[in-house]
């Protein structure tokens, strides 16, 4: 064998350093291009609805200088770079364990930024949603800071309760419902800015230029719509696989484990968000607080419950 | 993986034994008598009884045990460990009846469990205890031989096989003297067909 | 649907303070709820009161979540009347003015109107449609699947709470720690910690017994991850009913499974073997001790009472390090593995306080009535390695360390609702994926005499969920009534 574990391994943590260093340039590059916007007071072109229903594919709301076109394209190609050097590291990885590469924190937190990001480009490419760039690359640029300086673990074999195929499916699912849940999570924020701007009438005053150089409040809505439909069912299946595994491992399928309470109230808070949509006067800014409700009781049992509360997760590993 | 902290040998076991016992003695085929004692008391009428399998053992004095040995005869089985506080004040009280009943043929052998031999000889040489008892190691037959007609549930729990190896009686629990002497006497009274 | 948003934020924040608080039956550690007691005396009768310690099984939780579900089935059962009546109904006829819906298009054909017709009507029924046809103009819609996925999402979660309930009502949980060569037979006896539920026939458990004949573990010895655990494998030899006896190994995420009744490992940890002879010099006690692990390198803490000893009682407290190591805080543990074991005992006499008939831990000595042994007015403490031999001052005593068991423990588990949970869980998952992933959407065709001799054709849709209808739906439509082979048309126009 030409690579051992060892090497392998080494590469593994080169790559993640280069993909870290190659999303730090894609948020210089993508804030710079929000910057430039609000920077040139954009005239605002509204967007037609039934346009963006057929075409389905992407015309700015505003139209930017083109210099700021260019930094958002360098931002994006940055942002594809970035992640491949991401998938590379996640791949060796795994490779130098000889197993999935979701084993304990640090993995976990390496492939839900790949998730993220996957889930970014996903949307990029059917919607005009590069706006989300900057947001997007900062929160993994986050996420993946977080792994390499606080919860790094050297490459090794998994401890005997995980060696299991649940923690395949069941890991897998959490992570890419999480990777999903972040793109839902940003447009749905953007969709309050930019919904607090337009109410205020001020998307064209110097205040809510960052507004106006954002997607319209349809397309953001729909964005984050299409995210949490589809992320929902991922981490309904994500709880009920992790249930099935505690069955199989701990004798009872639920045992509200802070994990698991905290799935539990992750899945209820986006229940509430579909179902304020469905209903009148409640669809839009009240719907959106739920699924951002539910975004940070995702993010507190990512990180919140495995730092701070003891459970029978916490082998997981930091 | 981590052991569990606390293994409290059951503190107030007895409580949440009298608890289950309540709940699941509605069947109504047997009476319970309620004592002055700890203990939870199940008598059971002879029409109602049923078979204990028959079981084997290795003794804390080193012979064999053979339930069948004993058909034909009123036993008085315990079941106890060293480590137990309440089978410490109704020690006593076992080796009083066992001595007393010793005459209407009634036979006492105990049921150690969780135990280690030597310091279950040490306990029957403290209370001066003469019946046999069952290892520690070779319990698992025993506890679960009562099974088939009422389980012994608790550490200490007495229970009573009449003469055609029905269970009697079972008491979940310590025991006081007189309710054991006046369970272990009417039963062995059974065996006589002018009664 | 108000009430239900409120209920389900409600039921969210509700689960907050059961992952705060530590609970009673549901956390790792049995004893927190006791721990955190006696370090917040004041608030903690508080929180008790308001259910905190006990939030899953609190009125108010249960309150909320049995809200919900009436609520939830007063709203799905008129809608699943509703549904039940729309696909046996035909698609409603198209609106007067089809310009304002999505996606319209319309354009002028010298085409046969029944040709069209019936072009249209099979396009769309191919594409899974159902379609309702007259001379001048088609109805069609598609997606009902929604409807019935967002109907089995909801009524599961009923079925959901019924598999919960059957483990809740008769089900039980329970744990033992067994030592290498010890037994268990399933009776409540046996058991360090039951949890049954209301109707747990506790008469009846499963007849199953099993020895441990012993545990096996294996640590890292090299490497970034040296000592983490790589295997934990218990070997029972176990027997079921009047069965023969049988071998089994059971590990983590492979339990033994007995009639439903299921032995899942759980935890393990070291029990030293001693022998200890009293003032007489007879043997006292002689067997495993359990040591609970207190960190990752298995340091454990423990106790050996000998209540039987003679002219006085004896007990020994201390601890056990595998890999024993004496650093500058005094003694620790370096490896999880058995390197180099150490027992560090201290000594007592006196009363145990087991006479009086009150149950104690196994695991924590009652010092009321001991007291400590000393040698030259210090407490008398020594480090044992195996085979050594502890006197105690003054002929009262001995302990020898004769040699390292390990101990595993199970966690025993029996609920008989789990199939129905599993069931419930599955069409729950499926359910909500159809109702979320299917578009239920209208579409209409129109035809009408145009001015200029031909006929006028007018399409457009209409989505009844919050999702857009498929992009390509409507252009595929015209696309295929507009094909060269068909029709000529005279002129097209798509607005906007």
């Amino acid at each position: 064998m030409i690579f051992d574990e060892q090497t392998l391994a080494q590469f593994s943590n080169g790559l993640v350093y280069s993909a870290i260093a190659v999303y730090a340039l894609a948020l210089l590059a993508y804030a710079a291009e929000a910057a430039g916007q609000v920077a040139s007071a954009a005239p605002v072109v509204p967007d037609s609805p039934a346009h963006n229903r057929l075409a389905g594919a992407g015309t700015m709301v505003a139209a930017p200088p083109s210099s700021g076109r260019l930094l958002g394209a360098v931002g994006t190609s940055l942002t594809v770079l970035a992640f491949l050097l991401n998938l590379g590291g996640v791949v060796t990885r795994g490779l130098a364990a000889g197993r999935v590469p979701w084993g304990n924190m640090y993995e976990f937190v390496l492939v839900c930024a790949l998730a993220a990001g996957a889930a970014y480009l996903a949307f990029l490419s059917r919607r005009p949603v590069r706006a989300f760039g900057v947001w997007i690359v900062a929160i993994v640029l986050l996420a993946l800071g977080l792994a390499v300086t606080v919860l790094y673990t050297p490459a090794g074999q998994l401890v005997p309760v995980l060696d299991s195929y649940w923690l395949v499916i069941h890991v897998a699912a959490a992570i890419t419902g999480g990777g999903v849940f972040t793109v839902g999570a940003v447009a749905t924020g953007l969709f309050l800015v930019r919904h607090r701007q337009e109410r205020r009438g001020t998307v064209q005053a110097p205040k809510g230029r960052y507004a106006a150089s954002l997607p319209t409040t349809r397309t953001l809505e729909q964005v984050a719509h299409t995210a949490h439909i589809f992320a929902f069912p991922i981490w309904t299946f994500a709880v009920i696989a992790g249930a099935i595994w505690a069955e199989n491992s701990w004798g009872r399928y639920w045992g509200w484990d802070p994990k698991e309470t905290w799935a539990f109230i992750t899945w209820v808070f986006y229940a509430a968000h579909l179902h304020a949509q469905a209903t009148a006067g409640w669809r839009g800014v009240r719907a959106s607080w739920f699924a951002l409700a539910g975004y940070a009781a995702f993010l507190f049992n990512f990180f919140g419950v495995n730092l701070w509360i003891t459970g029978l997760h916490s082998y997981a590993g930091v | 993986m981590r052991a569990s902290r606390s293994r409290s040998r059951l503190p107030g076991l007895t409580c949440l034994i009298a608890v289950a016992v309540t709940t699941s003695a509605c069947a109504g085929d047997r009476a319970r008598t309620p004592t002055a004692s700890d203990g939870v008391v199940e008598v059971i009428a002879a029409e109602d009884r049923r078979q204990v399998k028959p079981f084997t053992g290795e003794l804390l004095d080193g012979g064999p045990f053979d339930s069948t040995d004993l058909d034909g005869q009123v036993i008085v089985y315990n079941v106890w460990g060293s480590w137990c506080a309440p089978c410490r004040t109704e020690a006593p009280v076992l080796k009083r009846v066992a001595e007393e009943t010793r005459n209407l043929g009634v036979r006492f052998v105990g049921i150690n469990v969780r135990d280690n031999n030597a310091a279950a000889r040490a306990f029957e040489d403290s209370y001066g205890i003469e019946y046999p008892s069952i290892t520690t190691d070779t319990s698992s037959d025993a506890v679960l031989a009562f099974g088939s007609a009422l389980p012994p549930s608790a550490v200490p729990s007495t229970l009573v096989v009449d003469a055609q190896g029905r269970l009697a009686a079972r008491i979940v629990g310590p025991t006081d003297r007189s309710t054991l002497s006046t369970i272990v006497t009417e039963t062995a009274a059974e065996r006589d067909p002018g009664q | 649907m108000r009430t239900a948003v409120m209920l389900l934020a409600l039921l969210a924040l509700a689960a907050i303070p059961g992952s705060l608080f530590p609970q009673r039956n549901v956390a790792s550690d049995p004893a927190a709820v006791i721990n955190y007691a006696q370090e917040n005396p004041r608030v903690a009768p508080w929180l008790d009161r308001l259910g905190m310690f006990d939030v899953y099984a609190s009125p108010w939780f249960a309150a909320i979540y049995v809200l919900l579900l009436v609520s939830m089935t007063g709203c799905v059962l008129p809608r699943s009347r509703r549904l039940w009546q729309s696909v046996r109904s035909a698609p409603p006829p198209a609106p007067r003015n089809l310009a304002r819906l999505e996606g319209h298009h319309s354009w002028t054909t010298s085409g046969e109107p029944a040709e069209i017709i019936a072009t249209a009507a099979a396009h769309l029924r191919r594409r899974g449609f159902r379609v309702l046809t007259s001379t001048d103009e088609v109805r069609a819609e598609r997606g009902y699947l929604r409807e019935v996925g967002n109907l089995a999402f909801h009524l599961s979660l009923l079925v959901l709470l019924v598999g919960i309930a059957g483990g809740k009502l008769i089900g039980f949980e329970g744990r033992v720690a067994v030592a290498e060569g010890g037994t268990f037979a399933n009776d409540l006896s046996q058991y360090d910690a039951f949890t049954p539920s209301a109707w747990t026939d506790v008469d009846n458990l499963e007849p199953v017994s099993f020895r441990l004949e012993d545990f096996d573990v294996s640590y890292q010895t090299s490497g970034p991850n040296t000592g983490q655990p790589t295997k934990f494998a218990a070997r029972l030899a176990y027997r079921a009913g009047n069965g023969e006896e049988q071998t089994i190994t059971v590990e983590p995420n492979h339990p033994l499974d007995v009639n439903e009744t299921k032995f899942f490992l759980t935890g393990n940890g070291y029990a030293p073997i001693v022998t200890v002879r009293d003032g007489r010099d007879s043997v006292v006690f002689t067997g495993p001790v359990l040591f609970l692990p207190l960190d990752t390198d298995n340091a454990s803490e423990g106790v050996i009472k000998a209540p039987d000893a003679q002219p006085a009682q004896l007990a020994f407290e201390g601890f056990f390090f595998p890999t024993a190591d004496v650093g500058p805080q005094g003694p620790y543990s370096m490896f999880p593995d058995t390197l180099n074991p150490q027992l560090f005992l201290t000594a007592f006499t006196g009363d145990l306080g087991l006479s009086d008939g009150v149950p104690q831990s196994v695991f924590t000595l009652d010092k009321d009535e001991l007291t400590q042994v000393r040698r030259d007015g210090r407490p008398f403490s020594q480090a044992l390695s195996v085979g050594e031999t502890m006197r105690l001052p003054d002929g009262q005593g001995t302990l020898t360390f004769d040699g390292v068991s390990r101990f595993a423990n199970f966690q025993i588990a029996y609920d008989p609702g789990k199939e129905i949970t599993l069931v419930a869980a599955i069409v729950l998952f499926v359910g909500l994926t159809t109702s979320l992933i299917v578009r239920r959407r209208r579409l209409w065709m129109r035809l009408r005499p145009s001015a200029d001799a031909g006929t006028m054709v007018e399409i457009a849709g209409y989505s009844l969920t919050r999702r857009e209808p498929p992009p390509n739906e409507i252009k595929n439509l015209v696309a295929a009534l507009t094909s060269p082979h068909l029709t000529t048309p005279v002129n097209k126009d798509t607005p906007r």
